[in-house]
């Protein structure tokens, strides 16, 4: 676990609504979880509006990451402590 | 004296620091110790607009306070937070999930601030005008509603 910084990632979409980032993870994930806002991720909570959705693809995750200054990321990071906890914590989804 | 959460996003629009500053001092005088969660450089404005800390009581990281309330580690009867971007509504959505049980006023300016305004589904409070520069036509809802919110709390 640690900083997003430090992990291997790369981003998908940059500057977008909470609205829009969900759709860019629906439409790149093979598998789709939703979990509750605070849920964590990198020891950090995670930050949206209901449904978050985060998405799993190639064994990597897709998730929405919002900064005050710089609006919503969606990222994809190699995570696979990330991938274990959100396929046993998160709720499936379509 | 309780502890009242102000939580500020992005200091880009010019309103944002003399509303901080305004709610504390308020709070303040209701007998509330204000605390402000925010990101480096909104605490850096916050902090040079009150260097001796007559206004705000602490400071805290924005998204390790939002940790800290998701975790359950802190409480705050009453959070006042200030929306003007899509993040400063994502921000403040999650502190409703993460907080239910809090009493949450949104405060919203900027130019967007109606269309954000529209775009909340999490039970609050509204402020609303869509001011960059001028406080004024926000300061009288303001004020009527931080005087009932601190009544309810």
């Amino acid at each position: 676990m640690g900083c997003l910084e430090n992990m291997n990632y790369e981003i998908l979409g940059r500057n977008c609504s909470f609205k829009e980032a969900r759709e860019i993870i629906r439409s790149n994930s093979t598998e789709k979880y939703e979990v509750p806002p605070g849920f964590k991720l990198l020891e950090k909570a995670l930050i949206g509006v209901p449904p978050l959705i985060i998405g799993i693809a190639n064994e990597k995750l897709i998730y929405a990451y919002t900064k005050p200054c710089h609006g919503t990321f969606v990222v994809v990071v190699e995570d696979p402590e990330g991938v274990d906890h959100v396929r046993r914590n998160g709720k499936p989804v379509q | 004296m309780g502890e009242v959460l102000i939580l500020i996003g992005c200091p880009q629009i010019p309103v944002q620091s003399p509303l901080v500053l305004y709610i504390a001092d308020f709070l303040q005088d209701a007998g509330h110790r204000p605390v402000v969660a925010a990101n480096p450089s909104a605490k850096q404005l916050i902090k040079t607009s009150d260097p001796k800390s007559h206004y705000v009581s602490e400071y805290k990281d924005v998204d390790k306070t939002i940790g800290e309330l998701a975790d359950g580690t802190v409480q705050y009867p009453l959070i006042i937070s200030l929306i003007h971007n899509d993040a400063g509504l994502t921000y403040t959505s999650t502190t409703s999930a993460v907080a239910p049980k809090t009493l949450l006023i949104s405060v919203l300016f900027g130019e967007h601030a109606y269309d954000l305004a529209e775009e909340i589904e999490y039970p609050t409070e509204k402020v609303v005008a869509p001011v960059t520069h001028n406080t004024r036509p926000l300061l009288t809802k303001l004020d009527e509603v931080l005087e009932w919110a601190v009544l309810k709390i």
